[in-house]
């Protein structure tokens, strides 16, 4: 595809940051549902600290977020020291350091949409399903889920968006490593250090801009007419 | 299983943290039993505790020999293993589903002897089956929550004010509907209402409640007793509702209009209590062999006597049952088959020196009386 458009290096940041949105986005969906369904219906205590310290990464420069992610998964942090000698795995350096920079920093808006979603659905409907005999997990399949779904929709939209920007923290855990974890956003930076730098990266600025109103279209068809989670 | 296993036992306290408390009594009937009370008292939470959405702070609730609440025995059965089917007031359809969607939401629906299909006929729901719960109207909603419901496969059915949203042509045939209900199936039923016409329509067993106590429960004659709803504060008004049986239209006596001369004749309405004729008001075409009506107590005129040469069509003769005297007015409840209460002023009644066992005569006009179908 060398050529059209865009040069394999810029195919690649392009295939590598829709890799790293897509897996952070997916990855972190279940926990998305599962804590704003925790956050909207349940009082337990810790609850305002749980909801801080999920909130710290909107709020943190990024780079301090990966210098702590660094900390933690680097081949030395604690994590990252456990996970490569039990399952072989290495975080930092890695696309999957990369995937694991966007989760985190999107996390907080994924689960603020997924949270004020079902905050809103109506308890009074979950207390029907209950006494038509569903259980607590299947009235939240059946009832809150597909009624919270354009906000589960909207949530994982901005996750997959930020991911695919997210440059602060991805440098630090990632690092700029083209072809293994120079998304789009590195490939920028980088390129602006050439002296074409700006025509260089005009297609990739051109792809993100496209990329993200893909993302946008897909959003908006599967609030309208999909229906992902009903039945 | 037979109706009395599924008699419901209720005897629960619960506070609300605003401070409003709630400490009820009462065990329900085999058939439909009514939770009545001014608006405000605490029935809505009662309905809360029974469906399993509010645990109380202490007490009992048992279904037949089933235990499902036991403060004390740390007992505490989810809303999901009670089999208690709710109608609540504002229907709470699912509003992502369609009509048949929310009727066979229950999974228990597939093995229900109430099926799909009778349900649906019973309650002239079948044009609806494909619709949105949003498209529906007030009175089509409630029906469609009551087949919800049914199709739960309930041990007992328990609604909230199912028709107070619905106005008066509509309520009455929601109320038609649930009466084909508890005679088809014969299910135990618990109903919330604020309106004593509703209740005494329907109910056969009452259960009194205000500002969170049980007042008293029996059989639905204690809603005729003035006395006790006079002692509840901001009480609902007193409302007379007569069952008027073998309806018939009948060709009016020729009258001569004294100004033209012109001879007219019409037709009317009118119908027995008892042996006692009732003429109806003016009213459109009535179905069916009975009606009810409904008028205050102080539409009524006591007289010792049956009185001639008056423009009052109705005099029902009855027996004085009760005397209950309040501050500026005098109720009176006679026997003219069914129960009827006047509002006479404490001048009057000691004039007409009334005293229970006398016979007096209801004088009622025609225009007074409310048909309510």
């Amino acid at each position: 595809m060398d050529g059209w458009l865009l040069n394999a290096a810029q195919w690649s940041a392009v295939r590598l940051s829709i890799q790293v949105a897509l897996v952070a986005t997916l990855g972190t969906l279940p926990l998305g549902i599962g804590l704003g369904y925790l956050l909207a219906r349940r009082k337990f205590w810790g609850k305002s600290a749980l909801e801080t310290l999920l909130s710290l990464p909107l709020v943190l420069p990024p780079v301090v977020t990966g210098y702590v992610l660094l900390v933690a998964f680097g081949r030395r942090g604690w994590l990252g020291h456990a996970l490569e000698s039990w399952f072989g795995l290495s975080i930092a350096f890695t696309w999957k350091g990369a995937a694991l920079a966007s989760a985190v920093m999107a996390f907080p808006l994924m689960l603020r949409a997924i949270q004020i979603a079902m905050a809103q659905v109506d308890v009074g409907l979950e207390q029907a399903a209950r006494t038509l005999g569903a259980s607590r997990f299947e009235t939240f399949w059946r009832v809150t889920l597909p009624l919270a779904q354009r906000g589960v929709v909207a949530g994982a939209l901005l996750a997959f968006t930020r991911g695919l920007g997210e440059f602060g923290a991805t440098i630090m855990i990632a690092a700029n490593i083209p072809g293994q974890t120079q998304t789009m956003p590195l490939y920028i930076y980088s390129a602006l250090g050439m002296p074409d730098g700006l025509e260089r990266s005009s297609g990739l600025v051109v792809a993100s801009v496209v990329i993200a109103a893909g993302a946008l279209w897909v959003a908006q068809r599967l609030e309208r007419g999909g229906r992902p989670f009903a039945r | 299983m037979s109706p009395s296993q599924n008699r419901l036992t209720l005897d629960c306290s619960f506070r609300y943290p605003e401070g409003f408390s709630l400490d009820v009594k009462f065990e329900t009937g085999d058939g439909i039993t009514a939770l009545f009370g001014p608006s405000g008292t605490g029935k809505t939470t009662v309905l809360g505790l029974i469906a399993g959405v509010l645990r109380p702070d202490r007490g009992t609730i048992r279904l037949g020999d089933q235990t499902l609440v036991d403060s004390q025995a740390h007992v505490f059965l989810p809303p999901d293993k009670r089999r208690i089917g709710v109608v609540f007031q504002d229907g709470r359809l699912f509003p992502h589903l369609s009509v048949r969607e929310n009727l066979v939401f229950s999974r228990r629906a597939k093995t229900s002897p109430i099926t799909l299909p009778r349900v649906v006929e019973i309650l002239e729901i079948g044009y609806l089956v494909d619709q949105r719960p949003e498209r529906l109207s007030g009175g089509e909603r409630q029906r469609v929550a009551l087949g919800r419901a049914l199709l739960s496969d309930p041990r007992l059915l328990v609604m909230d004010e199912p028709v107070s949203a619905l106005d008066e042509p509509l309520k009455h045939r929601v109320l038609d509907y649930l009466a084909r209900v508890v005679a088809e199936w014969h299910l135990p039923t618990l109903f919330v209402s604020h309106d004593s016409a509703d209740v005494r329509r329907l109910a056969d067993r009452v259960v009194l409640i205000a500002a969170g106590r049980t007042i008293a429960s029996g059989s639905a004659d204690i809603l005729l007793d003035g006395a006790l709803l006079a002692g509840l504060s901001h009480g609902p008004p007193l409302v007379n509702l007569l069952k008027i049986e073998r309806l018939h239209e009948t060709a009016d006596h020729e009258t001569v209009d004294q100004g033209s001369g012109d001879h007219r004749s019409g037709k009317h309405w009118e119908g027995f209590v008892g042996s006692q004729r009732v003429v109806l008001p003016a009213a459109g075409p009535l179905a069916g062999e009975s009606v009810y009506v409904q008028f205050l107590p102080h539409d009524v005129i006591l007289s010792a006597q049956p009185v001639a040469g008056l423009s009052v069509r109705n005099q029902l003769q009855g027996e004085v049952r009760q005397i209950v005297t309040l501050p500026g007015r005098v109720l009176v409840a006679l026997d003219v088959g069914q129960l009827v209460w006047a509002e006479v002023t404490p001048a009057a009644a000691s004039e007409l020196r009334i005293e229970t066992g006398h016979t007096l005569y209801c004088l009622i006009k025609s225009t007074a009386l409310t048909v309510v179908g």
